[in-house]
C-alpha cells in the first residue's frame, strides 16, 4: 500500500508483515521509532503470538534475540551506534551459533566525540561479524530489505543486518510502498529451524570447541556466508516478481557501462550521488556511480563486473580507518585486477556532516581529472584543523 | 526447616540415609529413574561441588517439570567441563552463549516457548558466581524485575576457578585467590566488599529466592521442586566447595559445604516476595576459624583470636559482637563498635591499618544517620 510515510514507521510495518516471534529492544537514538511503533503493534493484539521484551541493555538485547532464536522464534530486534558496540559480544555469537537474527542498524556515528548523527561507523566495526550486511538506499529499499532479509536468514540460517542511515533515512517522509500483509505471507514461509531446542529432541548448542576443530568450524561459516551470494540476487528477484519492485540483491550501478570514473558508495548517499552523475554527464563527463547494497559478504565478482571499464574509482566512506583510510576501499581494491591502482578514498558525511551535490560534483570532477588523492576528507575546514594542529605540540 | 523433616536420628544427619527411608521419602537420586540429566564422562575434577549440585539442580527440575526443560548456561566450569566438542554430557535440550548473559538468553528462550504455543516447556538458566554476581548482574537484574519465568539457578564456589582462582563479587573478605593473595599485612581479599546476592534478589520481590548448598541435597531437591512450583523470576544460590580453588581435599566438598552452614557464613534461606519465609536452623554453631581453613570462605580479621560469627540471615550483620570474638569489618563506619575501626582496634590491642584510618576519617565527615526516621515502605508485587 502506497503511504506518506516515516521510515521508522516503514521498516516496523515491514517487520510486523513479517511475523516475528519475539521483538526485544533498548532504545537508542535513532533506532527509536522503529521498536515504539513495533511495540504499540503488538500491544494492539495486531500480531498475533508475537513477545515483545523491554530489556535492560543491548547487551540483553542481542542475548534475548540468541536464546529465542535457539528455540525456534524468529526473532528481530534494532539498534545503532554504541548500542552496537555494547552487544558487540553477542553479535559475534549469534553468527557463531548461526541463528537467523535480523537486526535494524539506524547507522549513526560512534563517540566519543558524542554524536547521535548518521555515519557507517557503527556497522563497519561488525564487518567480520559473520552477518550478512545490507545497506538500504531509501526508505523503499529498507522496508522491502527486511522481508527480503529475514528469507535470506532463515534460507541460509545466518543472522542479517539491515543498515539504514539514520535520521537520513529513519526519520525522513516518503512516498512507501508497505509490503502488504498476503504478499509478504506468500513470500516469506513461515520459520522453520535447522534445529532448535526441544525436549523431544535434546541437543547441546554451543559446545566448546578446541584446536582441532575450531577452523573448521570458522571455515564452514565462511563457505555458508558466501551462499549468500547466490540467495541475495535470488531472493531479490523471488521479491522483483512479488511485489513488482526491484529492491535488494549484491549491487546497483548507475550509468557505469560507459563510465572513465565510477564512485563506489553504500547506503542513502547514492541519491545525491546520481544527482551529481545526472549533472556531469550533462557536462560530458562520463561519470558513473556503483552501489553496494550487500557489504558482507563482499560481492567482488559482481563489483569487478561493474567497474570493469572505468579507468578512476572513487570509494566514498561514511567510515573510515584511522590510519589507515578507507574501509570499503580495502575490499573494492581486493576485487579488482592489479589490486585496483587508481583506486581513491573519499571520507565524507561523518557523523551527520551533509554531503552536499555540489560538494560531489566538485569532487567528481577531480576525480575525473585525476587531481584526487588517494585520501580525500570531503568539506574538511582546514583552517581549524590547522590551528588545532599548531597548538599540538609534536612528537 | 521447609524440608520435611525425617525422624532418622540414627544417622545424624539431616542428610543421608535414604536406606533408612520409606520409598516414598526417599530423594530423587535415590530412584532408579533418575533423569541423570548431567551424565558420567564430563571432565570435572574430584570432589567438584558444582557437578554435584548442577546434577542434582537439573534432575531436581526435570522431575518436576516431566522432562519439558530447556536449560541455559553461561560459560564457566560447568560449560567447559560438560560440553567439550564434539561431546555432551547434558541429557536435555542446552544452549550456551555467553559468559554475562544467560539471565537473557533464558528470558529469550522463555518468550520463544510462549510465542510458539510451548509455555508448558520451562527454563532454567544457570552459571558459576562470576557469571551471575558480576559479569551477568546486568541481565540477572533485567530477568528479575520482568519477572520472566526463569528459574536461574548460581552455582558458587567464590571465585573465578575456571580462569584459575581469581577474586570474584562473591569471594568473602580475607578469602586468599590468585588476585587476592596473602601478601604483606592484608590477608587476603579486602574486607568490607563483596555482594550479597540473594538478598539483592529478594530486594527486586521476586516470588521465590533460596540458599542451599550440596551439604543438603535433599534441601537443594526440595527447593528446586518448590521453584519449579512458581511462575515469574526465580533465584537460587547454591554453595558448591571447589576443592582445586579452596585447597581442599576433594573429599571434604561437602564437609566444607557444611561447615559453612554451621558457622554462618552461608545462610541457608528462603523467600517469597522479598521476605524471608523460611531458615534453616543452625543446630550447632562452631566456629569459622578452624573449619574452612585454606578455603576462600576463611573470614578472619587479622590480629584477632577468633573469627567472626555470622547472622543466618546476612553476611553483613555481625551477631555476638563481644571484643575478640566478633569483629565483622563494615564499610559504614558508624557500625563498628567503639564508634569506628580505628578505636575498635585500638581497644583491642591491635595496631589499626590504613583502611581503618581511612574508615574512622570518613566517620568524621557523616552526616547524622537518617536510617531510624526513615522506615522504608515495601513495594510488593501482587500474590498469586
Amino acid at each position: 500500500m502506497l503511504r506518506q510515510i516515516e521510515g521508522s514507521q516503514a521498516v516496523a510495518a515491514a517487520v510486523a508483515a513479517c511475523r516475528p516471534q519475539v521483538i526485544c529492544a533498548y532504545p537508542i537514538s535513532p533506532q527509536t521509532h522503529i521498536v515504539e511503533a513495533l511495540s504499540a503493534t503488538v500491544k494492539s493484539g495486531a500480531l498475533a503470538s508475537c513477545e515483545f521484551i523491554n530489556v535492560e541493555s543491548e547487551f540483553a538485547a542481542m542475548s534475548v534475540a540468541i536464546g529465542a532464536s535457539a528455540a525456534g522464534a524468529r526473532a528481530y530486534t534494532a539498534t545503532a551506534s554504541q548500542g552496537l558496540l555494547y552487544m558487540a559480544e553477542a553479535v559475534y555469537n549469534a553468527a557463531g551459533l548461526g541463528l537467523p537474527i535480523v537486526m535494524t542498524i539506524a547507522n549513526r556515528a560512534i563517540g566519543a566525540p558524542i554524536n547521535i548523527w548518521n555515519d557507517h561507523s557503527d556497522s563497519m566495526v561488525m564487518r567480520d561479524a559473520g552477518w550478512v550486511q545490507l545497506y538500504a538506499e531509501d526508505n523503499q529499499e529498507a522496508a522491502d530489505l527486511h522481508v527480503q532479509a529475514f528469507a535470506l536468514a532463515e534460507r541460509l540460517s545466518v543472522p542479517v543486518m539491515v543498515c539504514m542511515d539514520g535520521f537520513v533515512l529513519t526519520h525522513a517522509f516518503e512516498r512507501v510502498d508497505v509490503p502488504e500483509q498476503d504478499a509478504v505471507d506468500a513470500f516469506l514461509p513461515p520459520y522453520r529451524p535447522r534445529q532448535r531446542l526441544d525436549p523431544a529432541d535434546p541437543v547441546t548448542i554451543g559446545a566448546m570447541v578446541g584446536p582441532e576443530a575450531f577452523t573448521e568450524v570458522r571455515y564452514l561459516a565462511h563457505v555458508n556466508q558466501l551462499r549468500a551470494l547466490d540467495a541475495v540476487p535470488a531472493i531479490a528477484a523471488g521479491f522483483a516478481a512479488a511485489f513488482g519492485r526491484s529492491t535488494g540483491g549484491l549491487v546497483r550501478p548507475y550509468r557505469v557501462d560507459d563510465a572513465d570514473t565510477v564512485v563506489v558508495a553504500l547506503g542513502s548517499v547514492l541519491g545525491t550521488l546520481k544527482d551529481a552523475v545526472d549533472e556531469l554527464r550533462d557536462g560530458g563527463l562520463r561519470v558513473g556511480v556503483l552501489g553496494v547494497t550487500t557489504y558482507r559478504p563482499f560481492p567482488s565478482a559482481a563489483v569487478r563486473a561493474a567497474l570493469g571499464g572505468a579507468r578512476r574509482i572513487v570509494v566514498l566512506e561514511r567510515a573510515f580507518s584511522a590510519g589507515t583510510g578507507g574501509i570499503v576501499t580495502a575490499d573494492v581494491r581486493g576485487a579488482l585486477p592489479g589490486a585496483g591502482a587508481g583506486t581513491v578514498t573519499v571520507v565524507a558525511g561523518l557523523g551527520g556532516r551533509p554531503i552536499t551535490r555540489a560538494s560531489l560534483r566538485q569532487v567528481l570532477a577531480d576525480a575525473h581529472g585525476g587531481r584526487l588523492e588517494p585520501l580525500t576528507f570531503l568539506d574538511l575546514d582546514l583552517r581549524l584543523v590547522e590551528r588545532e594542529l599548531a597548538r599540538t605540540p609534536t612528537g | 526447616m521447609p524440608v520435611e523433616q525425617i525422624p532418622h536420628q540414627q544417622t545424624g544427619s539431616l542428610v543421608a540415609g535414604n536406606r533408612l527411608l520409606a520409598p516414598e521419602q526417599r530423594s530423587g537420586q535415590a530412584r532408579p529413574d533418575r533423569a541423570n540429566s548431567l551424565t558420567c564422562g564430563h571432565r570435572a575434577c574430584r570432589g567438584c561441588g558444582e557437578a554435584l549440585g548442577a546434577r542434582w539442580v537439573v534432575d531436581a527440575a526435570l522431575r518436576a517439570t516431566g522432562n519439558r526443560l530447556i536449560a541455559v548456561n553461561a560459560t564457566g566450569c560447568l560449560e567447559v567441563f560438560s560440553t567439550p566438542y564434539p561431546q555432551s554430557a547434558w541429557q536435555l535440550p542446552w544452549l550456551h552463549s555467553l559468559f554475562g548473559n544467560a539471565p537473557a538468553v533464558a528470558t529469550g528462550v522463555a518468550a520463544a516457548l510462549r510465542a510458539t504455543g510451548r509455555a508448558d516447556v520451562r527454563v532454567l538458566g544457570q552459571g558459576g558466581d562470576g557469571g551471575t554476581v558480576d559479569i551477568g548482574f546486568g541481565c540477572l537484574s533485567g530477568m528479575f524485575e520482568r519477572n520472566d519465568d526463569v528459574l536461574y539457578v548460581c552455582y558458587d564456589n567464590e571465585a573465578y576457578m575456571n580462569t584459575g582462582v581469581q577474586r570474584s563479587g562473591a569471594t568473602p573478605a580475607a578469602a586468599r585467590t590468585a588476585t587476592t593473595q596473602a601478601v604483606g599485612t592484608e590477608p587476603g581479599n579486602v574486607f568490607g566488599q563483596g555482594k550479597n546476592l540473594p538478598a539483592i534478589a529478594m530486594a527486586h520481590e521476586i516470588p521465590y529466592v533460596a540458599t542451599a548448598t550440596v551439604a543438603d541435597l535433599r534441601d537443594l531437591e526440595a527447593k528446586v521442586t518448590r521453584a519449579m512450583d512458581v511462575q515469574g523470576a526465580r533465584y537460587l544460590h547454591v554453595l558448591v566447595p571447589c576443592p582445586l580453588g579452596w585447597g581442599s581435599e576433594a573429599h571434604d566438598t561437602i564437609r566444607l559445604a557444611r561447615l559453612a552452614t554451621q558457622c554462618g557464613l552461608f545462610p541457608v534461606l528462603e523467600a517469597a516476595y522479598g521476605e524471608v519465609t523460611a531458615a534453616t536452623r543452625i543446630r550447632r554453631r562452631v566456629p569459622v576459624e578452624g573449619t574452612c581453613a585454606g578455603s576462600p570462605g576463611t573470614p578472619t580479621c587479622s590480629g584477632h583470636a577468633s573469627g567472626p560469627t555470622w547472622s543466618p540471615v546476612s553476611r553483613r550483620r555481625p551477631i555476638g559482637t563481644s571484643p575478640g570474638t566478633a569483629c565483622w569489618p563494615h564499610r559504614h563506619p558508624r557500625r563498628w563498635p567503639d564508634g569506628d575501626p580505628v578505636r575498635h582496634h585500638a581497644r583491642l590491642g591491635v595496631e589499626p591499618d590504613q583502611s581503618d584510618r581511612r574508615l574512622a576519617r570518613r566517620a568524621t565527615r557523616l552526616p547524622r544517620p537518617v536510617s531510624a526516621l526513615c522506615r522504608r515502605v515495601p513495594r510488593r508485587r501482587e500474590r498469586p
